[in-house]
C-alpha cells in the first residue's frame, strides 16, 4: 500500500477516532476516575475515597437484584427472539411467499418506534382496572376479575421481555435474512443434486454459514439486553416495582447517579455494569468461537 | 473661627463616613426599585417546568417594567433538580431566576450554592415578606435562617367530592357535613363502606387511595423525615393499614399510576371523591371534567395538609440582581397582579392580603373565578384560608421528598395488593430511601 493511500486511510478514520476518543474513551476514563471519589452533588461532597465505592457495590443488594433481573429479562426474550427471527429469515429467504416485503416492513416497524412510547402503550394495554387485555379477557369470560399483570413480579418481567422481543425480533430477522441470502447459491444447488432435503440443507449448509451473523446478533443482543433501561424505566417510573422485579442495572445506576446525585458511587456502579457486560460478552464470544473451531 | 472650622471638618468627616459605610445599603435600597420602572433594562433568563403561569407573570411584569426581558428556559419537571444542580456545578448558563418544585426545594434551599439569601445584601427583602404566608416563607428558609426562595402559590389541600353523588347516597352535599364524614381515617373508611353498600359497589370512594392517603397523612405525620431520621412512625404505618383496607374491601378505584382511567371513571360517575391540594382542582378535575362544573364540592380531610407547589429564587451568580429581585417582588407583592393571577388561574396565592380579598368577594364578583362556579358557588379561598389557619408545618418538608414519596407509594401498594407484609413493605421503603440517600438514619 502506498504512503499516500495510508494517509488517506488515516484521514478517513480520523473523525471516527476523534469521536471515539471524545465521546467514549474520555468519559469512560473520567467515570473510572470519579468512581474513586464520594462526589455527591446533593450533599456537596467531593473527595478521594479509594475503593470505598467498590466495597459498597460488592455489598449492595440492589446491584445483585438488578443483575439477576436484567439477565432474567434478557434470557426470557433472547430465545424466542432469535428462534422466531431465524424462522422468519428462512421463510423470507428461501420460500416463495407473497407479500414478503410487506411482512419484513411490518416486523421491522416496532424497531422504529421510540422505546418510551412502546412502554407507555404496553402499560396502558396491560393496565389493571381498565387495560385492554383485562377487559377483553373479562368480556370473553376467561377472567372474572381484572389481573394486576404489572403488579406481579413474574408477569411484569414477562411483559417487559415480550415487549423487548416484539420491538427487536424484526431487526434480527432482517440481519439473518441478509446472512442467508449471502450463502452462495451453488452450495445449495449442489446439496439438492446430492439429494439433501430442505431440513438437511438448512442445518448442514445454511446454519453453519450464517453462524458469524448469528454470533453478531447474539452479542449485540446480549450487550443491549444488559443495558435494558427505557421500557422498565417508563413502566415503573424509575422504581423497578413490583418488588424490584423490574429494577435493571442501568436503571439503578441512573437513579443513583442522576436522581440522588451520587456521582462517585454511580460511577462505580457503571464500572460494575461494564465488568459484568465484558465478562458476559467475552464468555459468549469464547463459546461461539469454540464451536466454530 | 478655628473651632468652627474644626467642627465643620469633623462633621464632614462623620457625614462622609456615614455615606461610605451606610451609604452602600442606602443607595442599594434606593436603587432596588426606586428608579423609574422604564429605566430598568436587562435580559434575564428564568428556568421553569411549565409556561402558562410564568408567561402570564412576564406579560404583567412587562406592563410595569417594559425593558426587562425575561426568557423562559423550560425543563421537564422530573429533570429540573438534576438540571439545576448540574448547571450550578458546571457554572455554565445558570439562569438568573429558577423555580424548584416543593418535592426538592429543600435540597436547593438548604445548600448555599444555588439561591441568594433574600434577607441579606443587596436584597434586604425583610420589609415585605411578612405579607407572604408564613409556611411558604418557612419552606424557603434554610437551616441557618437565610431566606432563599418563595412561592407565589400556597397549595393546601382538601377532599373534593361529587355533590350529586353526595346527595344521592348521603342525603346532603353540604361541605360541613362532608367534612364530618371525612374527619378521620376511620370515618373515611366508614363513608367509603356506606357508599359501597348504597351504590351496590358501583361507586368507589376515590380513584387512587394510595396517593390520596399520602397527601392526607404525610404532612400530619411530620413529613418523610424527622430530622435526619426516616419517618416510619405510627402515623406512616397507619397510611399503609388504611390503604390495605381500602384495597381489600374494594373501596377505591385502584387507579394508582393510571390517571387517565381515573379521569374516565370520574366522568362515568363511578368515583365519589378526590383528595388533592389546590392545584388538583385547577390542573386536574376542572380541566378534565368541565361538564361536571357545579357538581363538585370541597371539604376538609382528617388533617390540614399541603402538597406540591413551586418556589422561586434568584441565582447567586446573577448579573442582574436588581431586575431579578424586582420580578420576584412583583409576582409576590403587587396585589393588583396577584389578584389578576388568582382570578385567571384559580390558584391559591401565598399573598395573605389577596387571600383575604378573594375570600371576601361578594357573590357577583366571586363568579369571575371559575373555580368557585365549578365548586357550585363554594368559596374555595374561604375554605383554604380556614385550612391554613389550622396550621401547616414547614418542617414537614425534606430535601428528598421527590423520591421518598415515590418509594412510600410503591411500598404502600406492595402491601395493599398483598405482595409484601407490612414489615416487609416498611423494610423495602427504608431500604429504597437509604439507597437513595445513604446518610439518612432509620428508626
Amino acid at each position: 500500500m502506498t504512503r499516500k493511500k495510508v494517509n488517506f486511510g488515516i484521514l478517513f478514520v480520523t473523525p471516527f477516532l476523534l469521536g471515539l476518543l471524545v465521546f467514549r474513551l474520555l468519559p469512560f476514563l473520567y467515570t473510572f476516575v470519579i468512581s474513586f471519589t464520594n462526589w455527591n452533588l446533593m450533599m456537596g461532597e467531593k473527595s478521594f475515597t479509594g475503593l470505598d465505592n467498590y466495597k459498597r457495590l460488592l455489598s449492595d443488594k440492589n446491584f445483585y437484584i438488578a443483575l439477576r433481573n436484567t439477565v432474567k429479562i434478557w434470557a426470557m426474550n433472547i430465545v424466542p427472539r432469535l428462534g422466531i427471527a431465524l424462522l422468519c429469515a428462512v421463510l423470507f429467504a428461501q420460500c416463495r411467499l407473497r407479500g414478503k416485503s410487506f411482512f419484513k416492513m411490518v416486523f421491522y416497524f416496532p424497531n422504529l418506534v421510540n422505546s418510551a412510547t412502546v412502554a407507555v402503550l404496553a402499560a396502558m394495554i396491560m393496565g389493571w382496572q381498565s387495560g385492554v387485555v383485562n377487559r377483553f379477557l373479562m368480556q370473553i369470560g376467561i377472567l372474572e376479575e381484572p389481573v394486576y399483570w404489572l403488579g406481579q413480579a413474574s408477569s411484569a418481567q414477562g411483559i417487559v421481555a415480550f415487549v423487548t422481543w416484539w420491538m427487536w425480533f424484526g431487526y434480527s430477522a432482517i440481519m439473518f435474512t441478509t446472512g442467508i441470502l449471502n450463502v452462495p447459491a451453488s452450495y445449495i444447488e449442489a446439496a439438492i443434486v446430492d439429494g439433501a432435503n430442505a431440513w438437511q440443507r438448512f442445518w448442514r449448509i445454511t446454519f453453519p454459514l450464517i453462524r458469524p451473523t448469528i454470533a453478531y446478533v447474539f452479542l449485540t443482543t446480549l450487550i443491549g439486553g444488559l443495558q435494558n433501561f427505557e421500557i422498565p424505566r417508563v413502566i415503573t417510573d424509575g422504581l423497578g416495582a413490583p418488588d424490584k422485579s423490574l429494577l435493571t442495572m442501568v436503571m439503578q445506576m441512573h437513579t443513583i447517579a442522576f436522581k440522588s446525585m451520587q456521582y462517585g458511587y454511580g460511577s462505580a456502579f457503571a464500572m460494575g455494569i461494564f465488568v459484568v457486560t465484558a465478562v458476559f460478552a467475552a464468555f459468549s464470544y469464547r463459546m461461539i468461537n469454540k464451536k466454530e473451531e | 473661627m478655628r473651632a468652627k472650622k474644626a467642627a465643620a471638618v469633623v462633621l464632614a468627616g462623620v457625614m462622609s463616613c456615614t455615606a461610605i459605610s451606610g451609604g452602600i445599603s442606602v443607595s442599594a435600597e434606593e436603587a432596588f426599585g426606586e428608579k423609574d420602572p422604564a429605566s430598568y433594562e436587562a435580559d434575564l433568563t428564568m428556568m421553569v417546568h411549565t409556561t402558562d403561569q410564568p408567561n402570564f407573570m412576564i406579560e404583567k411584569f412587562n406592563e410595569v417594567y417594559p425593558n426587562i426581558h425575561i426568557e423562559l428556559v423550560v425543563v421537564p419537571a422530573g429533570e429540573q433538580q438534576e438540571k439545576i444542580m448540574n448547571m450550578v456545578a458546571a457554572g455554565d448558563d445558570v439562569p438568573d431566576l429558577f423555580t424548584s418544585r416543593t418535592q426538592f426545594v429543600k435540597a436547593i434551599v438548604n445548600s448555599d450554592q444555588y439561591y441568594a439569601d433574600l434577607n441579606s445584601e443587596p436584597y434586604n427583602a425583610t420589609d415585605w415578606t411578612s405579607a407572604i404566608e408564613p409556611y411558604v416563607v418557612g419552606v424557603g428558609t434554610d437551616t441557618t435562617g437565610a431566606l432563599r426562595a418563595l412561592s407565589w402559590q400556597c397549595p393546601v389541600g382538601g377532599i373534593y367530592y361529587r355533590r350529586s353523588l353526595a346527595k344521592e347516597y348521603f342525603g346532603t352535599d353540604d361541605p360541613a357535613a362532608m367534612s364530618e364524614k371525612f374527619a378521620s381515617f376511620d370515618s373515611i373508611l366508614e363513608t367509603a363502606r356506606e357508599l359501597r353498600e348504597k351504590s351496590g359497589g358501583e361507586v368507589k370512594f376515590d380513584g387512587d387511595a394510595l396517593t390520596g392517603l399520602m397527601y392526607l397523612g404525610i404532612t400530619n405525620a411530620g413529613g418523610y423525615m424527622k430530622g435526619n431520621v426516616l419517618n416510619t412512625g405510627d402515623e406512616v404505618r397507619e397510611l399503609f393499614e388504611v390503604a390495605k383496607t381500602m384495597y381489600d374491601e374494594d373501596l377505591t378505584g385502584k387507579f394508582y399510576n393510571d390517571g387517565q382511567s381515573s379521569v374516565a371513571a370520574k366522568g362515568e360517575g363511578k368515583i365519589f371523591a378526590d383528595e388533592k391540594p389546590t392545584w388538583g382542582l385547577t390542573n386536574d378535575i376542572l380541566i378534565n371534567l368541565p361538564e361536571q362544573a357545579g357538581d363538585w364540592g370541597l371539604a376538609s380531610g382528617p388533617y390540614p395538609y399541603t402538597a406540591g407547589g413551586t418556589w422561586i429564587g434568584i441565582s447567586q451568580t446573577t448579573e442582574h440582581p436588581e431586575e431579578a429581585y424586582l420580578f420576584l417582588k412583583f409576582i409576590l407583592t403587587n396585589e393588583e397582579f396577584v389578584y389578576d393571577y388568582a382570578v385567571n388561574f384559580g390558584d391559591y396565592v401565598s399573598n395573605m392580603n389577596v387571600q383575604q380579598k378573594v375570600a371576601s368577594l361578594p357573590a357577583e364578583e366571586a363568579e369571575k373565578l371559575n373555580i368557585f362556579t365549578f365548586l357550585g358557588g363554594q368559596n374555595a379561598y374561604e375554605y383554604w384560608n380556614g385550612e391554613l389557619a389550622k396550621g401547616v408545618n414547614p418542617e414537614a418538608f425534606s430535601p428528598y421528598d421527590e423520591f421518598f414519596g415515590k418509594y412510600l407509594l410503591a411500598a404502600m401498594e406492595a402491601y395493599a395488593v398483598g405482595n409484601l407484609s407490612l414489615d416487609e413493605a416498611i423494610a423495602q421503603y427504608q431500604s429504597e430511601c437509604q439507597n437513595y440517600a445513604p446518610s439518612i438514619e432509620l428508626e
